[in-house]
């Protein structure tokens, strides 16, 4: 290696890179041909679907009435088992339930909606991706796992601003730093067994945080972090979103 | 030459195929993963909305390069203008330059930075380059040369 070499390999490493074929496709106006509509880049849901759930996901739930409203979601994830209430909350009087299934290529699902709303999905909002933990299938991205994720939605009539997520199973508490300086730790709740070794946290947002819509350098505006602890506090998982690759932060980035 | 069509489909063989050394370039200009990330996404389809543009005389990935460099330019300043983050802002410190090669690479003068990086990142011969940059094919060598001369000294001078 010469000294230039490691000088730009400093700049700029080689990080791993996720296509995103679909996603180019959207933004030069061109519907993908060779592919049936359907739910791609579990990943970006994570960071776009949630902040923009409220909108999005209340107007696609209008029309399940039978079952799991996101199971009508045109094309979504396929379970791989049934979906299972990981856990039911009140937020200042409105009632929550979170729920969330393994699917065929998606990693692990989660949806949060106001209780008592399976068919219609009030308030609801549904984010996919790899979790370790959760078991894969042959059809599932060849992405690295996560350790923690997470999704977050603007407040409605129904529920308040919230952010929830995914964590793995040792991890006891989750610390969530905003971007304007709040902090606030949670206690994780274990997922029942038949979903895989996964925890997850949920929490209403604090009086002065609310999530942005996306952008360039908007996330960061919203989260700086959500980190993982053990049971003596060490970091343990970590998201970073603003300068995460594909979901993944070291665990540098939440120190 | 002949002319050539460009198709979405040869577009996206670009892409399937250096998407991540584009990454790796855009990074080097924006410093930042996820602005990296939106330039190529952005630049890539720039390229298919302008495909009619495409002139066929001179090489798809150099002219898919150019997207891809407009878009990081559109997203943030140029590398040669750039702020530094803030130290907490920062999120992924191991693999972080550090302030002095930043700086060494902002003191260089934009085309021969462009140059350095275009070589170093997606491997491209002289005359890809010289399509890129819009140069003559004659002059990369002696750019290439300025460049990795200047990065040198100026890397000695933030050092002191």
């Amino acid at each position: 290696m010469t000294f230039d070499d490691d000088v730009l390999n400093r700049l700029a490493p080689a990080l791993p890179w996720q296509p995103d074929w679909a996603d180019v496709l959207g933004r030069a106006g061109v519907r993908e041909r060779r592919r049936p509509l359907r739910l791609r880049g579990k990943r970006r849901l994570i960071l776009i679907l949630a902040v923009l759930a409220a909108v999005l996901i209340p107007l696609i739930a209008l029309g399940a009435e039978n079952e799991w409203w996101f199971l009508k979601y045109g094309g979504g994830p396929t379970p791989t088992s049934p979906p299972v209430v990981v856990k039911e909350g009140n937020w200042d009087g409105h009632p929550w339930e979170l729920v969330a299934f393994p699917s065929t290529t998606d990693g692990l699902c989660f949806s949060v909606m106001s209780a008592g709303s399976k068919a219609g999905g009030i308030g609801g909002a549904m984010s996919c991706g790899p979790i370790a933990g959760i078991a894969r299938t042959n059809e599932t991205k060849a992405t690295s796992d996560m350790t923690i994720t997470f999704m977050s939605a603007g407040a409605s009539d129904r529920l308040p601003a919230y952010i929830v997520g995914p964590v793995i199973d040792n991890a006891s508490q989750v610390e969530i730093r905003f971007g304007n300086g709040q902090v606030l730790r949670v206690p994780t709740f274990a997922a029942p067994a038949s979903l895989g070794r996964v925890s997850f946290y949920a929490a209403p947002l604090p009086a002065g945080v609310a999530p942005t819509r996306p952008g360039p350098g908007r996330l960061r505006e919203f989260l700086k972090s959500v980190a993982g602890l053990d049971n003596d506090g060490n970091i343990i998982a970590c998201l970073a979103p603003a300068a995460a690759v594909d979901g993944i932060s070291p665990l540098s980035a939440c120190k | 030459m002949s002319s050539k069509t460009v198709t979405i489909e040869s577009i996206e063989s670009v892409y399937r195929n250096r998407a991540g050394d584009f990454f790796r370039l855009a990074l080097a200009r924006t410093s930042d993963p996820e602005l990296a990330r939106d330039a190529v996404q952005e630049g890539f389809a720039r390229a298919i909305r302008a495909q009619a543009g495409f002139r066929g005389s001179g090489s798809l990935e150099a002219w898919i390069c150019r997207c891809v460099l407009n878009a990081a330019h559109d997203s943030r300043a140029p590398a040669g203008e750039y702020e530094l983050h803030e130290a907490d802002d920062v999120v992924w410190k191991p693999e972080t330059p550090d302030a002095e090669v930043r700086a060494a690479v902002r003191r260089l003068p934009a085309r021969q930075r462009d140059a350095l990086f275009l070589r170093f990142y997606l491997d491209f011969d002289y005359l890809t380059i010289a399509e890129t940059l819009g140069i003559e094919v004659g002059t990369v060598s002696a750019t290439l040369h300025a460049a990795q001369k200047n990065l040198t000294q100026a890397l000695e001078e933030v050092a002191r």
